[in-house]
């Protein structure tokens, strides 16, 4: 293998391509779309994000007794596409950049409008 | 001689994905073959009639991990299609830098793959060491490495803004060094040469007869290439399809490693010649009545077939993918061949089974 020698060569003496994860980490590219962050004081709850989101991952619930809504959000079903962030009017809902931590259990979000 | 027939796959470590082979050998000579597909279904398209139609572009990029964004391109062209919408110019433009950039990065994987399928594993590695750089491109402008999930039904949902576009510039240079080392060892090793040459032989019109599409069939001399047809803004880039004579693996690996020359010189094209404008239109519409439409994959043609009635909910989406048609022509190419060679010239279709059983 001759005509592979000169990249063998070349990469004994360049660095590593990849680094020591745990340790080092890459940072994330800014306009990454990772992870979906919520903030319920912000949110009128009209409902939009449940109705586009394409994974069924938020669903609102209307409870007509007490004339409350309930959202869920289930981050396992979550595909981060950001639609939802897209379209939230209040801005209520952001991408992040970093992911999630490691998790024992699946968590579904719940969040009751006043 | 006695003749024995075994299973090679669905789970074996040459093949990404699982599909059986059932090959029948007299010594170590194979005779015949006979694919066994129907590992992978997920239902998809049945999915895709209970789906809101914009939310089918999710699902659509879902059918394969690798040209994921050609997926969503072709499903958003067929809709634009069926509901005359005109998508402006730099969303045209945007379309083409990823979806390039999404062949780029399938072809360098399946160049590692065919490396790796005959035991070069320095230059595996090396591929996808290439590679990274592109995936590195596709997070930094769309968000994310593999699913991008930036087409929308009327135009792109992501922009590479001015900041941005240097980055880019300067990471297709990296890239274009990397494969600048990658290429002579394709094109001259004496390992790759001796496993690629005059093995698989896929004749010229036996390569038509029997459907192949894709570098498959550039790979046996035809000059047919979907991009030709215009979609996004390829009529104004001045593409020309590559074309191999040679009807072997050798002449199929030769047209990939060209196109991931050419489609690095199309995305610095489209940057080139990017307008400025909006991104994407309001689309108010409903799909109604029948489309068809068909789009180059990094594997060949895919075609996507919709019946909308009016509502927000698809009748029928049928999606025909490129493996689907290439999957024959292993009936030719197979038989005749020595056992060793089997996962080369397996690999020299690049199967995406996932995609074909959708």
């Amino acid at each position: 293998m001759p005509v592979m020698s000169t990249n063998l060569i070349k990469n004994f003496f360049s660095g590593p391509a990849t680094r020591p994860y745990p340790v080092v980490k890459r940072e994330p590219f800014p306009r990454a779309r990772v992870r979906l962050v919520y903030d319920p004081d912000k949110c009128t709850y009209c409902g939009i994000c449940a109705n586009i989101c394409p994974a069924a991952a938020i669903t609102m619930e209307e409870d007509r007794e007490n004339l409350r809504i309930s959202r869920h959000y289930d981050s396992f079903a979550c595909i981060s596409c950001g639609r939802c962030a897209e379209l939230c009017p209040q801005a209520a809902l952001l991408m992040a950049v970093r992911t999630h931590e490691p998790s024992d259990a699946k968590v579904v979000e719940h969040s009751t409008s006043r | 001689m006695a003749r024995v027939t075994f299973p090679f796959g669905p789970q074996h470590p040459v093949l990404p994905e699982a599909i059986q082979l059932q090959l029948t050998c007299e010594d170590e000579r194979v005779v015949e073959v006979l694919p066994v597909i129907g590992y992978m279904h997920r239902g998809i398209e049945k999915a895709a009639e209970a789906n809101l139609f914009p939310n089918n572009i999710f699902l659509c990029e879902r059918i394969c991990g690798i040209c994921s964004f050609i997926h969503a391109l072709c499903y958003c062209e067929l809709m634009e299609g069926m509901m005359d919408v005109e998508v402006p110019p730099r969303a045209k433009h945007l379309r083409v830098v990823w979806s390039e950039l999404s062949r780029i990065h399938s072809h360098m994987l399946w160049l590692g793959l065919l490396a790796d399928s005959f035991g070069f594993e320095s230059l595996f590695m090396q591929c996808w060491r290439a590679r990274e750089i592109i995936l590195d491109t596709l997070e930094m402008t769309t968000g994310q490495r593999v699913i991008q999930s930036s087409c929308v039904i009327g135009g792109v949902r992501r922009d590479i803004n001015e900041d941005q576009e240097p980055d880019v510039r300067r990471k297709m240079d990296a890239f274009r060094k990397e494969i600048n080392a990658i290429y002579p060892v394709f094109a001259k090793d004496y390992t790759v040469k001796s496993r690629t040459v005059g093995k698989g032989i896929l004749p010229k019109e036996q390569a038509w007869s029997l459907g192949t599409v894709g570098p498959t069939l550039r790979g046996s001399g035809w000059d047919y290439d979907a991009r030709t047809l215009g979609y996004a803004v390829y009529d104004d880039l001045g593409f020309e399809p590559i074309v191999e004579d040679g009807c072997d693996s050798y002449a199929r690996m030769m047209v990939r490693l060209h196109e991931v020359v050419q489609s690095l010189e199309l995305v610095i094209q489209a940057l080139d010649r990017m307008p400025k404008g909006d991104l994407a239109v309001t689309v108010k519409t409903f799909p109604e009545g029948e489309g068809l439409i068909r789009v180059e994959q990094p594997r060949g043609e895919l075609v996507e077939y919709a019946r909308g009635n009016g509502t927000a909910y698809l009748e029928r989406l049928k999606i025909r993918t490129p493996t689907f048609s290439n999957i024959p022509a292993l009936l030719v190419m197979l038989p005749g061949c020595e056992l060793a060679d089997v996962p080369v010239i397996t690999m020299s279709i690049d199967p995406c089974i996932a995609c074909t059983e959708r």
